[in-house]
């Protein structure tokens, strides 16, 4: 099987997902949440007014219609205007998406590097002091809280020490990464390495024990080839999947970085909304969201079938 | 190499020997593994043993009698962590001693002195390398090739390892060539450096019988051409006497004998060879029973079995050879078992025309079905049994599942006792599942962990609404467990706490609960080690003539059904190759098929087995 | 020779025999193994001490009175004692801190009901008639709370939403896995598609939006927020030990003896994938705590008159900068303590269960 049919075919089966992430979308926020015209006109307004702010929103039309409207929305790519800052949301997500890309990117790269590095020092000493002090201070790390490693950063790193700016962001990318990013990057690893060296350690164990390790080693090759050629080739297929797997997840997992170092990211932006009751704007970032995690769901399945000569595209 | 070939080189080898040292001497080699912090489990006990140049020795064994765990100590492969080598061991090689070299030397060993070809070859490849890339990486880095000639070098070693187009297949991934073509590429690797001891630890235990014979084969032809020296690891007496010239068997980790495989095969001294020997069913004759490893070994010999678990030998009325009262016995030890059907029997069971599919996606939306049996139909006779004879990937346990109504035919028909069976088992009425039972292969998978035996037994009671009260299903259960040969103190325990052998007669007994007619036994003795695997099956045999059992007889193993059997029914890709009376399928295979079968049954050069 | 004949047992099964009792079952083994661990063994301790300092917390019988005003304000922790240095702040020119999150112009939407809190004390409050003390054993915060009771009713908080949202995110994913994996074909696809929907939305983003709709804030509300968007990783593990188990040969053979279905999944199987199930629920029970910490810290968690340490941590956050770091550090450790304390002993629990090790 070829690989655009395994393109089709895999596209063609996202439609009803999709479609389901676009109903529990509209059920939430088109019946579940209410009225909104009562949010947005205060306490202050007449029925006329809340018949007015109805009308300009489309929520006085059947839920059907709405729904109808919702969709064109989605393929359009028009999700309208902000409701609180009359923004076009498609320009928010626009000039949103540098920063968070400049954050998470060299954060992603960095975390996955260093656990893959940590992960193969522990498995290589499996068993040891040092794989098993490793370990429990992995687990310490991961279970302070990101709150607390921020505020505490914050606070010591930039404020009392002067290592980094507090916050904010500039116009220019490469400033920002060399001296904005730096130490949310560092806030974020605090937390998202100990956990992956947890995950690669096992994965990189599993492989350890099959039977082609035994044969490399009776075949009389080093420890090291053995580890690094054979194993880690080995381990590199669930390393990878996992790693593109965590990708969007990353885009929300950093809202608290960004809005702590007022990085202006997506991830602020959707904290922001929640805050203001934005509904328009969470809707287009939930549906991007899932869309962009079934591309990369797509992705991972394939760079997996790539990695795994076992595996064919059907 | 044919058997005399075999005899006169080992006569040859023993004369060497006196002269010069041996290859390889193991002495006094002993092995603890760690099961907790204090416990340790002795795997190997102060062995001896010597290897002479250009010799095969085999090292015989069941499971846990610690085979395994000599040959990887061998090379220093076993876990550093948890195995633990004494330090009176020596393991002389060409009389430097491999236990205290430096990991260096033992690196260079590895391939070029020593090499070693393992038991499973699909998971003993790197999976995720190409047959070319993990051939010419040896070569590459310890003969310090270029890429070039470890390119033409792998290929000349996969032609003289009878690999078609070799070219092609370097560039194949591993699964992508057979089982019998991986230990292929498997030794290819393994003589590579020219090494001048294999180690082929179990090599054919996990291909079919026809791939075996091939793979033996290429092994004695290889040991000749490189005038090398095999350590021959299996469990199968039967390999032993065509491949070996030596023969060391092992128990508990401790040696039980050793001598040419002449002495060994006809002259055995120790009582536990001369069980091994005995207690594989023999091909030429069919005796009343199997004799079993107590017929050879008083009770107080080696025995690590739990005797509380079984039912008290003491005050037995029952004599040896059966159960008196209930059927006559003639004397085991002369008189033979007449197998086949009588003129007029009573047909129990008719499958017709049965079809099974599984469906495997292909292509954009579509799907595929695989025809796992194709247009199978047989017959089974009242207190009879059918032995079902196939090869991996036959369809053999798919029949077996098919006909219990726990997978569903796609097509044709089952008739108990002339009435037409639903096709799977809910469908089925609580009467009708009570006449047909199944005993699976896997006697660790086939009972539930978390119940205990007294659960496990009075399920089917309390399904089928037996028994009035917990006490009469107890009571019912307990007479279970001593028809099958184990006490009633084996109500209290969990599964996990039996040997495989008395797990497959809790099995067994389970489904005695339930009175059933049929009993499909799915390769039901093939987990379990030669010596049990006699008792299973003259346990079977027992109640076959106790009860009037008809049995479904699936396996894979020739010789197992042929003492079983009065039909036999040969399956092949999910098409019935032949059926027929065991004797005349046995004797006189009408199809090639079968008869390429028969011929790849391993038989001693001493006519012993 | 009879059929009575003993078979030939490996030497390790070999245990002695006690005719009289039931023998040891895996739940015994396994309870056996965590006792030999020790690091198991004192996370258990210590997560059997938050679980009663929450309960006793609960009923009232330990840190009643968290929202009375019993110190002065930041009184310093009891041990630093009263000639604990004023902060700098008071001294130096303070530095602005640019730390706090900008509001963008809005009004606070808590602002309201803090300030009617703090005015008029409810009938949860009892007013502390005795003088003020200067010091307390963890200090006070802005306000005069006792961190240390703050802290404790805190936890308590957390470790309901924790541990009541797993057992339901438990409940659920275990269930609906079943279905999946027993039946397969269409009941599959039905919960292989909502599995689909809800895992295609990272879920604190699903939480956010939910969060955003639902106006009425509480704590069982988060709990079920929690619990009905949190069972997917429950249900992908559960779908596919029932795939597994549905052939094993133990559970074909309970088929042929005319077991039912639901004999066949909730006798036979849910008992034999239980070690999945336990460690999911501490694993959840962890995710949760952590999720809620952050939920309420950003102010779409419990409500204002509940006190959390993602309240605490939100109001120490401002805290820090006067140098009053102990209402963070309570929390902090309070929380890294606890979560330390369940992950490592989910480890345990892993190793203990795992039926792999017993053979």
């Amino acid at each position: 099987m070829n690989l655009s049919a395994f393109l089709i075919r895999r596209l063609w089966q996202m439609i009803p997902t999709l479609l389901g992430v676009v109903l529990l979308v509209f059920v939430l926020f088109n019946w579940v949440g209410g009225d909104p015209a009562y949010l947005l006109a205060g306490k202050m307004a007449g029925p006329q007014a809340l018949a007015n702010i109805r009308h300009q929103l489309g929520t006085d039309l059947p839920l059907w219609q709405q729904l109808l409207v919702f969709i064109q929305q989605i393929l359009t790519l028009d999700f309208g205007n902000s409701w609180a800052t009359q923004e076009p949301i498609a320009q928010i997500f626009r000039t949103r998406l540098g920063p968070s890309l400049t954050l998470l990117i060299p954060m992603m790269l960095l975390e996955t590097l260093l656990a893959v590095c940590i992960a193969l020092l522990v498995a290589a000493f499996r068993g040891s002091w040092l794989d098993r002090s490793l370990m429990v201070v992995s687990t310490v790390l991961m279970s302070i809280s990101l709150l607390v490693y921020i505020i505490v950063g914050q606070y010591v790193l930039a404020f009392l020490w002067g290592w980094f700016p507090v916050k904010g962001w500039s116009d220019h990318w490469a400033h920002n990464l060399t001296t904005y990013a730096v130490l949310p990057i560092l806030m974020g690893l605090m937390v998202s390495v100990a956990p992956s060296v947890r995950l690669y350690r096992t994965f990189i164990l599993d492989e350890i024990n099959q039977d082609y390790v035994r044969t490399a080693r009776a075949r009389g090759l080093s420890e090291s080839r053995v580890l690094l050629v054979h194993v880690l080739r080995n381990a590199a297929i669930p390393i990878v999947t996992n790693v593109l797997m965590g990708l969007p997840g990353l885009l929300t997992g950093a809202f608290l970085l960004e809005r702590f170092f007022a990085i202006p990211g997506i991830g602020r932006e959707i904290i922001l909304a929640v805050e203001r009751s934005d509904f328009p704007l969470i809707k287009a970032a939930t549906i991007g969201v899932a869309v962009a995690t079934l591309l990369t769901n797509l992705l991972g399945d394939l760079l997996y079938r790539w990695l795994d000569p076992r595996v064919h595209l059907d | 190499m044919n058997p005399t070939a075999a005899l006169s080189a080992l006569s040859q080898e023993s004369s060497q020997a006196i002269n010069t040292p041996a290859l390889l001497q193991v002495s006094n080699l002993t092995v603890d593994f760690q099961e907790d912090r204090q416990r340790f489990f002795r795997a190997v006990d102060a062995l001896s043993f010597e290897v002479p140049e250009r010799t095969t020795v085999a090292l015989v064994g069941e499971s846990g009698s610690g085979k395994s765990v000599t040959a990887l100590s061998l090379l220093r492969l076993l876990p550093q962590k948890i195995a633990r080598i004494h330090s009176a061991s020596r393991v002389l090689w060409q009389g430097q001693d491999l236990l205290t070299q430096s990991p260096a030397f033992m690196r260079h060993l590895r391939g070029a002195g020593i090499s070693m070809i393992f038991q499973d070859p699909m998971t003993s490849l790197n999976p995720v390398f190409t047959v070319g890339q993990q051939l010419t990486e040896g070569l590459r880095v310890q003969s310090r090739m270029s890429r070039r000639q470890a390119l033409v070098r792998a290929q000349e070693l996969l032609q003289e390892v009878g690999i078609p187009e070799p070219q092609r297949r370097l560039r194949d991934y591993p699964h992508q060539l057979s089982g019998g073509q991986q230990q292929r590429v498997m030794i290819a690797m393994a003589i590579s450096a020219h090494p001048r001891l294999l180690i082929a630890d179990e090599p054919t235990t996990a291909l079919d019988v026809t791939i075996q014979r091939q793979i033996m084969e290429l092994l004695m032809d290889l040991q000749q051409r490189h005038a090398m020296a095999v350590l021959f690891i299996t469990h199968d007496l039967g390999l032993v006497g065509e491949m070996a010239h030596q023969v060391v068997v092992m128990r508990h980790g401790r040696v039980c004998e050793s001598g040419s495989v002449s002495q060994i095969f006809q002259h055995p001294e120790n009582p536990y060879t001369r069980a091994l020997l005995a207690c594989r069913p023999p091909l030429s004759s069919r005796p009343w029973r199997l004799k079993t490893i107590e017929d050879f070994m008083s009770p107080t010999q080696g025995h690590a079995s739990p005797a509380h678990l079984t039912a008290p030998l003491s005050g037995d009325p029952r004599p040896e050879g059966g159960i008196v009262g209930r059927v006559p016995v003639p004397d085991p030890g002369s008189t033979q078992r007449p197998r086949g059907l009588a003129p007029q029997e009573h047909i129990l069971l008719t499958v017709a025309h049965l079809e099974k599919r599984f469906p495997i996606a292909q292509g954009l939306f579509g799907k595929r079905d695989f025809l796992a049996l194709k247009d199978v139909s047989l017959t089974l006779v009242k207190g009879k049994t059918l032995g079902i004879v196939g090869e991996s990937g036959s369809g053999k346990t798919t029949l077996g599942l098919t006909i219990a109504g726990l997978l569903q035919a796609d097509a044709g028909e089952i008739f108990f006792a002339g009435e037409r069976l639903p096709a799977t088992v809910g469908q089925r009425s609580m009467a009708m599942r009570r006449r047909i039972q199944i005993v699976f292969q896997n006697p660790f998978a086939s009972l539930n962990p978390r119940f205990t035996v007294a659960h496990i037994l009075s399920e089917p009671l309390l399904l089928h609404h037996q028994g009035r009260s917990d006490a009469e299903r107890t009571r019912h259960s307990v007479q279970l467990l001593d028809r099958v040969g184990l006490a009633r103190s084996a109500l209290k325990r969990y599964p996990h706490e039996f040997s495989g052998g008395q797990r497959q007669r809790i099995a067994i007994a389970r489904c005695l609960a339930l009175q059933p007619e049929v009993l499909i036994c799915d390769e039901s003795v093939s987990a379990l080690d030669v010596s049990v695997q006699a008792q299973v099956l003259n346990l079977l045999q027992d109640l076959q003539d106790e009860f009037g059992l008809a049995y479904l007889f699936i396996s894979h193993d020739l010789a197992v059904v042929h003492y079983m059997a009065d039909q036999v029914l040969i399956l092949r890709e999910g098409m019935v190759v032949e059926q027929g009376d065991s004797d005349q399928v046995f004797s006189r295979p009408q199809e090639p098929y079968t008869q390429r079968l028969l011929q790849a049954i391993p038989r001693d050069p001493t006519g012993v087995l | 020779m009879g059929a009575s004949n003993p078979d030939l047992a490996t030497p390790s099964s070999a245990n002695p025999p006690r005719e009289e009792e039931y023998s040891a079952g895996l739940w015994t083994l396994a309870w056996r193994r965590l006792r030999a661990d020790g690091v198991g063994l004192i996370s258990l301790g210590v997560v059997g001490a938050y679980v009663l300092l929450a309960l006793l917390a609960g009923l009232g019988w330990v840190a009643p009175h968290w929202s009375a005003e019993v110190g002065t304000h930041y009184a310093p922790p009891s041990w630093m004692g009263t000639s604990a240095r004023e902060p700098d702040f008071a001294t130096a020119p303070q530095p602005v801190w640019p730390g706090s999150v900008d509001l963008y112009g809005l009004q606070d939407p808590l602002a309201d009901l803090l300030a009617r809190i703090h005015t008029e004390p409810g009938a949860s409050l009892v007013l502390i008639e005795a003088p003020r003390r200067t010091t307390l054993p963890l200090g006070a915060d802005k306000w005069g709370h006792d961190v240390l009771a703050k802290t404790i009713q805190g936890g308590a908080t957390s470790l309901q939403v924790g541990l009541f949202s797993a057992v339901l995110a438990t409940v659920l994913g275990t269930l609906m896995g079943a279905l999946a994996g027993y039946w397969g074909g269409k009941v599959d696809d039905a919960f292989n598609w909502l599995y689909g929907v809800l895992t295609a939305v990272p879920y604190l983003l699903l939480v956010f939006a939910i969060a955003a709709v639902l106006h009425q804030k509480g704590t069982s509300t988060l709990i079920l927020i929690l619990g009905l968007t949190g069972w997917t990783g429950v249900f992908r593990l559960m779908r596919s030990e029932y795939l597994k188990h549905k052939s094993r040969e133990y559970v074909l053979a309970a088929g042929a003896l005319g077991a039912s279905h639901w004999r066949r999944m909730f006798l036979h199987i849910l008992p034999n994938t239980s070690h999945v199930i336990l460690v999911q629920l501490s694993q959840n029970v962890v995710g949760f705590i952590k999720s809620e910490v952050i939920l309420s810290f950003l102010g779409f968690g419990v409500p204002v008159d509940a006190v959390s340490w993602g309240s605490m941590l939100n109001e120490a956050q401002n805290e820090l900068i006067l140098g009053k770091w102990w209402q963070l550090a309570a929390a902090g450790v309070a929380m890294a303590v606890l979560v330390t304390a369940f992950s490592l002993l989910t480890d345990a629990l892993r190793d203990a269960l795992d039926p792999r090790l017993k053979s």
